[in-house]
């Protein structure tokens, strides 16, 4: 579990948003939405989406999580390093895309998934699938790398509950 | 997890993920004289503007024409009609009657379906209107399904452990064994003779995963004949934590049509790997090649011989029309006039 400082972490999603794209078919994306706050980024490598047990292992972990972060504003955040060159790109974009939107449709949770290509969310789940949730009272966030230990729900929970809602920082992705 | 689980989904993990330990150049058939076959295109089912397929894995036509689908990413099984149009779909992710982890291969009969998934040591069986009857115990881990035109299930187990060969179980749709057909040499080993395999006739005929090696066995196991279909030694294998591994699949699939004749589909060591089809009588002799558009991990032939592979990463099943090349034949008589 790392501390990660706000600033670094909010300064990694502006720069993240450059290179990642909604995916369309899962929750809207409005220009309102911006004023939305999101509490945490679940981060999952695009390999994940060709391999039913890892993604069942992975979402499971967030769906047996207390209800309180499946009402939270989580998004998932798809790491997908695009080939170099490769007249196939846009195919392979759109098929994690359609394999996403599926995989979470099927497991009933409703959260945005953008697709990452900046690598600057690589650093946060280098040893794993991670959850970064945002502390709003210590104003930064937390690495917990699945799968999650008794420990690291209990810690999840309490962030999720501290201090009244709202809680988050602004969306800016 | 069990261990038949744990040492298939490696063995799985292996066989994706390996590098490739075959040289740079490709194998060749063994027989130069064979003839490329054509393909036409039937009909494609599945794309990114409609929601009719995922990532699918498995797929098998009965006798009606219909297409029955697992569909991995969808934590499904689906049936379609002969044109395409989804009649029904079953499944949702999880372990209880009728969920699925990680769905595989299938299976069906006049009244069966018969699904594999890889996180559940059981062979699930649904009825065809896809509602789930119940689980056969697997008595080791599957590496092919199949089903006979009177309904048994057919399956090549591959046991785990050391002192045992692999076999092809033949069982009643509650499990019950009728017969087990063993093949293999080396029981040291028998992860290594794993083998995808159709049933023709009275005979089995292997298409050995990690060896060069296609076989036919009667039903008493007797080997009636075997063939070398690529210009390659057998697998390699390399060592992890002193346990021999496979690195690459040598044949991927083998499929059957009405005539007896052989479709092999090769692996990595193959020209066009995951898409070259190496077709052979039923005695074993190469006759001819197809090179599929799309890799593909599976062939189905249907009971009208149409072919069926994947495309587009399981996006996509395509189904093709096999032109052979024509035949002489008796000179057609002239239409008489009115």
């Amino acid at each position: 579990m790392n501390i990660i400082p706000a600033a670094w972490l909010a300064a990694s999603l502006v720069l993240a948003a450059a290179g990642s794209s909604p995916i369309a078919g899962t929750r809207p994306q409005e220009a309102g939405q911006a004023a939305r706050t999101v509490c945490g980024w679940l981060l999952l490598d695009a390999d994940a989406f060709s391999c039913s047990p890892c993604i069942s292992r992975d979402l499971g972990f967030i769906r047996d999580m207390p209800a309180d972060l499946l009402r939270a504003n989580l998004w998932i955040v798809v790491l997908y390093n695009p080939p170099q060159s490769n007249a196939d790109e846009a195919l392979r974009r759109r098929l994690i895309s359609r394999r996403a939107d599926a995989v979470l449709k099927a497991f009933h949770l409703d959260f945005p998934v953008v697709i990452d290509t900046t690598e600057k969310w690589r650093g946060f789940s280098a040893a794993g699938p991670a959850l970064v949730v945002f502390d709003s009272v210590t104003r930064s966030a937390r690495t917990f790398v699945l799968p999650f230990s008794p420990d690291d729900r209990e810690a999840i929970r309490k962030i999720l509950h501290r201090g009244d809602q709202p809680h988050g920082v602004p969306n800016r992705l | 997890m069990p261990t038949n689980t744990i040492a298939c989904f490696f063995l799985g993990i292996w066989a994706a993920l390996a590098p490739p330990a075959w040289p740079a150049a490709a194998a060749t058939p063994t027989s130069p004289s064979a003839v490329k076959l054509g393909l036409e295109e039937v009909w494609s089912l599945g794309s990114l503007e409609d929601n009719k397929l995922i990532m699918w894995v498995g797929l098998a036509a009965d006798d009606d024409g219909r297409l029955f689908v697992s569909d991995a990413l969808d934590f499904s099984i689906k049936v379609f009609d002969s044109k395409g149009r989804v009649l029904l779909r079953a499944g949702r992710p999880g372990t209880g009657p009728g969920e699925f982890q990680a769905v595989r291969e299938l299976a069906v009969s006049r009244d069966h379906v018969f699904v594999l998934d890889q996180q559940q040591p059981k062979v699930l069986v649904f009825d065809k209107q896809l509602r789930f009857l119940h689980a056969i115990p697997q008595p080791e881990p599957i590496s092919c399904l199949r089903t006979l035109p009177d309904g048994t299930l057919a399956a090549a187990l591959v046991p785990t452990g050391k002192g045992k060969r692999p076999s092809i179980w033949l069982a009643d749709n509650r499990g019950r064994t009728l017969q087990e057909i063993e093949f293999g040499a080396d029981a040291a080993h028998p992860a290594g003779d794993r083998a995808s395999f159709v049933l023709s006739g009275r005979d089995v005929v292997l298409a050995y995963s990690f060896k060069n090696k296609v076989e036919r066995l009667d039903r008493s196991g007797r080997v009636i004949w075997s063939k070398r279909l690529l210009n390659f030694p057998d697998a390699r294998f390399k060592s992890v934590m002193g346990t021999k591994i496979p690195t690459e699949f040598v044949y991927k699939d083998i499929a059957v049509d009405r005539a007896g004749r052989l479709f092999v589909l090769g692996g990595g060591p193959a020209e066009h790997p995951s898409r070259d089809v190496y077709v052979l009588s039923p005695a074993g002799e190469m006759i001819g090649t197809i090179v599929l558009p799309d890799t593909t991990h599976l062939l189905h032939l249907d009971s009208r011989d149409f072919l069926y592979s994947r495309a587009n990463d399981g996006l996509t099943i395509k189904k093709y029309r096999i032109l052979f090349p024509a035949e002489p034949g008796p000179t057609p008589l002239k239409e008489p006039r009115p």
